[in-house]
């Protein structure tokens, strides 16, 4: 095989070899290599290189090393994988020549190999009187199956009593699972049934029982009895096939079952018939719902979320609404998942018959689902005051910006200001998922609402404006601040000062400088300092910032509207922000504030020197050891800076 | 009828993690193989691992054995054991937790019913074969195989012996979801067709050293012929290493893989040509799907154990700390109904211990660890061979290839095999 001079150097190295080997050594050297005085280091990692390139004329060397106690398991390392029929005879004539754990390695090359070709030097070591060796041919012969193999074990077995047995016992496990994949089903059951009924370990009792329903034309009987019977091996080995078992009417023999058995094995059968996946499981697990164990009730909640349908929603819709912890959180989950027949319009109409207190519940399911078709039927519903919480509650996850007039009018014609305010959320949440996905707003009925629309209207839809980014609803911010009525101009205020629009920052500010104290002032002050320094996705520059806090700091402000606005000097990276807190670190109303400001900014200045100076002073001010602490932080990244 | 066996293995389902308290003949007990930083904190909890308080806290789990190569570890894991049942349930109240050297001696045991296997890795095949023959249902830290041929007999061992697996890619479970919401935001087409995956990791393998030089004197304390286990005996180094033996990704890459098969819904198969691009190994799958083992370009997601996975219409990045996406609302619209929904659970050792009484089908059971731990061994093959290389999922073979074919197992050290 031709290969590069860089493969075969890297090569070597990556077999980890210390080989003095050149480029030009093919496998004539690395035979020379095993044939001379080398060292065994040598020797070895020429045996690592010949694993890759070696042919027939390296496989005498090779061989020459089975024997030798340092080199045996270097020469199998390269013969093992060879496929020639010269490397399997070079192997089994060192079967001969050795003993101990080096005819056990050189047995287990064999088996690896799996060449029948071995079957008769192997057979008479079956009764090798080490029990090692013993072991390994029956493993070996495993391996290999065959009729011959499979005889010599079969003989083995019968004599043997001792330590070899297991390793006899899976062997011909391995016998027949290959006699199975010959097509030789007959066989392979008969040597299930032998171990089966012979077996000495709970293991093979476990694996020949399974080989048995495996093979056998009868599974199903065989299954079902012994899922039923009290034979724990059996069960187990039956169990476990529930999920795969081909046979025709397998799934409905199982369900029948079902309400015969313990409670364990229920939770199994239920849990296999789950994994099973067929459907026509459905009707015998619906009544398993019911039953007084609450884990055979969670196995098969969960088991309705793989293999329902629609008619599983009212059984699943009384877990959500009257089930324990558990489950409710399981029958939500399946709820989430079945996608059979028309569960939507079964979740509509439990949604439509629950209680209040449980509308909520059937409104996220349908909302989390995301079918999106529900939405005309749930506007409707929540219009005709239908379970008009949990409609709301789906619509305001479901609905896009279409309904938004649909969703205005619903606000406008509420009774209460409870139902008022809940609709105005669902056209908020609306709105917010349309602007996060830059579609069309289509808000035009929203507007005129607030233009037009009574106090109680306004006073509910002003707080939508605060989370959009328009012009139109800026100006109804503004204006609202205006209104006559002090619930609408308190409204406003709210919600200008939650708004993510920096178009709205001069309005905020102009509020945050008033020359009256009072709590409006303070809110618009944390919006300000929100807006200009936490607004994700929002870049407001230093210059703009210290001109409004300049502003604001000017106003004359209280010690809380103080704090406020250090919070924003302190996120904003800019020298003038550290002159503006300097005056602060000698007001005892906000000391302590202003001092974890200068600890906060002083890193992120550029005149590191400056920032240390100030901080220092800043320290000085208290005693806190905490507080000094993380002035020590920051002094000690101000020093790393420092040039 | 074969010999009488005791009572059904079945128990009550109150210990299914479903509440209740229970005897301790419904426990399931365990012994754990391997208590080093990875075992002990399964045991035991700690702050790398996503089990609070490790299995000794849970109530539905009874830890009969712990078994390390190194006398101080073992002896140190009894010794919290047993205080954590004696403070749990009184003094003399348990079954003590023993201690052992060698792990035979803790599959020998006919009242344990699972085992964990937290070894260095070249033993996590070896030791899998070998206790689901001792009739042990199995949780093994990954890689569940280092050879492709140890998948294969580690896949056989556990369906001849009609075993519960559970591979320690805990990403199916953990995390939040984020891996499964990612699963299956790609398969169902949220980012149109799956066109490329970037896995961040590629392939690895494993190598056996050079074998002779002068070695230090063994610790007192420490089993060096059973750490080697089926590697060759080399001369004692200091190294014990759980990874000393590896080649590549083989530590990290079937966190990787494992999720990449799951989005790629290739759990039953795997890719069809490994190709190396620069000193990464990459793959194609018959779908057409191409995974590069490497990261998506100025995509920081995907590192810690993730991948990022590009359609037609759109792009998914996952790792355990954030699930991310181009357009931002693939991955904010919760999953509907109609959309592909996968096998879900929010604890992976509580899934283990499910699977263990219900015997169905765990997270990430053989047939997954032996199909992701695949993808990861044959980019370790190709890396080694430094070319492309096609591959046979259903034959479990290199087309044509001797030469790769050959890289497809390693000789064990006697009497080891699988």
């Amino acid at each position: 095989m031709k290969r590069s001079l860089s493969t075969l150097l890297a090569s070597v190295l990556v077999c980890g070899a210390g080989l003095n080997a050149t480029a030009a050594d093919g496998e004539e050297q690395f035979i020379a290599v095993l044939q001379s005085a080398q060292s065994p280091h040598e020797k070895d990692a020429a045996c690592a290189r010949l694993k890759w390139i070696g042919t027939e004329a390296c496989i005498p060397a090779l061989a020459a090393l089975l024997a030798d106690e340092q080199l045996s398991h270097s020469a199998r390392y390269a013969l093992e994988s060879m496929t020639s029929p010269q490397a399997e005879d070079a192997l089994i004539e060192g079967l001969s020549k050795t003993s101990g754990m080096l005819r056990v390695g050189i047995i287990n090359s064999l088996a690896f190999r799996a060449d029948e070709k071995a079957d008769a030097p192997l057979a008479p070591l079956l009764r090798d009187s080490d029990p090692a060796t013993a072991a390994a041919v029956a493993e070996a012969l495993g391996h290999i199956g065959g009729a011959e193999a499979l005889k010599a074990l079969e003989q083995a077995r019968q004599a043997s009593a001792g330590t070899s047995l297991p390793a006899i016992d899976d062997a011909l496990l391995r016998c027949a699972y290959a006699s199975r994949e010959s097509g030789q089903r007959a066989e392979a059951q008969r040597v299930f049934q032998e171990l089966y009924d012979t077996d000495k370990s709970e293991a093979v009792h476990v694996a020949s029982f399974r080989g048995l329903l495996q093979t056998s034309d009868n599974a199903l009987p065989l299954m079902t009895a012994a899922i039923k019977g009290e034979d724990g091996g059996s069960q187990l080995a039956a169990l476990q096939l529930v999920r795969e078992v081909k046979a025709a009417g397998a799934t409905e023999a199982f369900v029948q079952l079902l309400p015969g058995l313990a409670t364990p094995v229920q939770v199994s059968v239920i849990d296999g018939l789950a994994q099973r996946g067929d459907t026509a499981a459905l009707a015998g697990l619906l009544p398993m719902t019911a039953s007084e164990a609450g884990d055979v009730r969670l196995a098969a909640i969960a088991a309705l979320g793989e293999l329902g349908d629609e008619t599983a929603v009212p059984v699943l819709g009384k877990f959500v609404v009257s089930g324990n912890a558990v489950e409710k959180k399981a029958a939500r989950a399946a709820l989430l998942k079945i996608r059979r027949g028309n569960v939507t319009e079964s979740l509509l109409k439990e949604l439509a018959q629950a209680d209040p207190s449980a509308q909520a519940e059937f409104g996220r399911l349908l909302g989390e689902r995301a079918d999106r078709a529900v939405v005309p039927q749930l506007l409707q519903m929540a219009g005709r005051n239908q379970a008009r919480s949990g409609s709301l509650q789906a619509l305001a996850m479901l609905a896009d910006g279409s309904v938004i007039p649909t969703l205005v009018e619903i606000t406008v014609a509420s009774a209460t200001d409870d139902d008022r305010g809940q609709a105005a959320e669902t056209v908020d949440a609306v709105c917010q998922r349309m602007q996060a996905k830059g579609a069309p707003l289509n808000g035009a009925a929203l507007f005129r609402a607030l233009k037009n629309g009574s106090t109680d209207v306004r006073v509910a839809l002003l707080p939508v404006c605060g989370g959009l980014v328009d012009e139109s609803a800026r100006q109804i911010l503004r204006d609202g601040l205006h209104d006559s009525d002090a619930r609408a101009r308190a409204a406003a205020l709210g919600a200008l000062c939650v708004t993510h629009d920096a178009a709205l920052l001069p309005d905020l500010v102009r509020l945050a400088s008033a020359g009256q104290e009072d709590r409006s002032r303070l809110l618009a002050i944390r919006g300000c300092v929100r807006l200009m320094t936490q607004e994700e996705g929002l870049k407001i520059d230093n210059a703009a910032r210290i001109d409004a806090f300049k502003s604001i700091l000017a106003a004359g402000l209280s010690s809380d509207e103080k704090r406020a606005l250090l919070a924003g000097l302190a996120a904003t990276p800019d020298p003038r922000s550290l002159e503006m807190i300097v005056p602060l670190l000698d007001d005892n109303a906000v000391q302590k504030e202003a001092v974890r400001a200068v600890i906060q900014l002083a890193p992120a200045l550029p005149d590191a020197p400056a920032a240390a100076a100030v901080l220092r002073q800043a320290l000085s001010k208290t005693m806190d050891s905490e507080t000094h602490q993380a002035g020590e932080r920051a002094l000690k990244a101000l020093a790393a800076k420092s040039p | 009828m074969g010999a009488a066996l005791a009572a059904p293995m079945i128990v009550p389902a109150s210990a299914l993690g479903r509440g209740g308290a229970m005897a301790p003949s419904e426990r399931i007990t365990m012994g754990f193989i391997g208590v080093g930083t990875q075992g002990g904190g399964h045991l035991l909890g700690g702050a790398w691992t996503y089990l609070t308080g490790g299995y000794s806290t849970r109530k539905d789990v009874q830890v009969l054995a712990v078994c390390d190569v190194w006398r101080g570890r073992r002896e140190s894991a009894c010794q919290k054991v047993n205080e954590r049942y004696a403070e749990a349930y009184g003094q003399g109240n348990y079954k003590s937790c023993e201690a052992y050297t060698d792990f035979r001696q803790v599959l020998e045991r006919p009242d344990i019913d699972a085992v964990l296997i937290a070894t260095p890795a070249h033993w996590h095949a070896t030791m899998a074969v070998m206790a689901a023959e001792a009739g042990k249902d199995i949780y093994c830290e990954k890689p569940s195989a280092t050879t492709i041929r140890e998948g294969q007999a580690m896949l056989a061992a556990v369906r001849r012996y009609g075993r519960v697996y559970q591979a320690g890619t805990q990403q199916r479970c953990e995390y939040g979801g984020k891996f499964r919401q990612a699963c299956e935001f790609v398969r169902s087409g949220r980012i149109g067709k799956l066109k490329e995956i970037y896995a961040y990791r590629d392939g690895g393998g494993v190598f056996w050293p050079s074998r002779f030089g002068q070695g230090k004197p063994v610790p007192a304390d420490l089993d060096w012929d059973l750490y080697l286990g089926p590697a060759p005996m080399i001369p004692y180094d200091g190294n014990t290493s759980p990874h000393r033996f590896d080649i590549g990704e083989l530590n990290w890459g079937q966190h990787h893989y494992d999720i990449i098969q799951w989005a790629a819904d290739a759990d039953d198969t795997g890719p069809v040509e490994i190709f190396m691009e620069g000193n990464r190994s990459c793959y194609k799958y018959a779908s057409g799907v191409v995974c590069y083992g490497k990261g998506y370009p100025g995509e920081p997601i995907g590192g810690d154990g993730g991948a990022c996975f590009v359609g037609t219409d759109g792009r998914i990045a996952v790792d355990r700390d954030a699930l991310v996406s181009d357009p931002p609302d693939i991955v904010r619209e919760p999953l509907r109904p109609d959309e592909v929904h996968l096998y879900e659970a929010s604890s992976h050792s509580g899934n283990f211990l499910e699977c263990v009484r219900t015997r169905k089908q765990t997270i990430c059971d053989a047939n997954i660890a032996y199909h992701s731990s695949t993808a990861m061994l044959l980019g370790g093959v190709a890396k080694q061979l430094n070319r492309t290389l096609k591959w046979d999922p259903a034959a479990a073979n290199f087309i044509n290839d001797d030469e790769a074919n050959r890289l497809l197992s390693i000789a064990k050290r006697p009497p080891w095999s699988v």
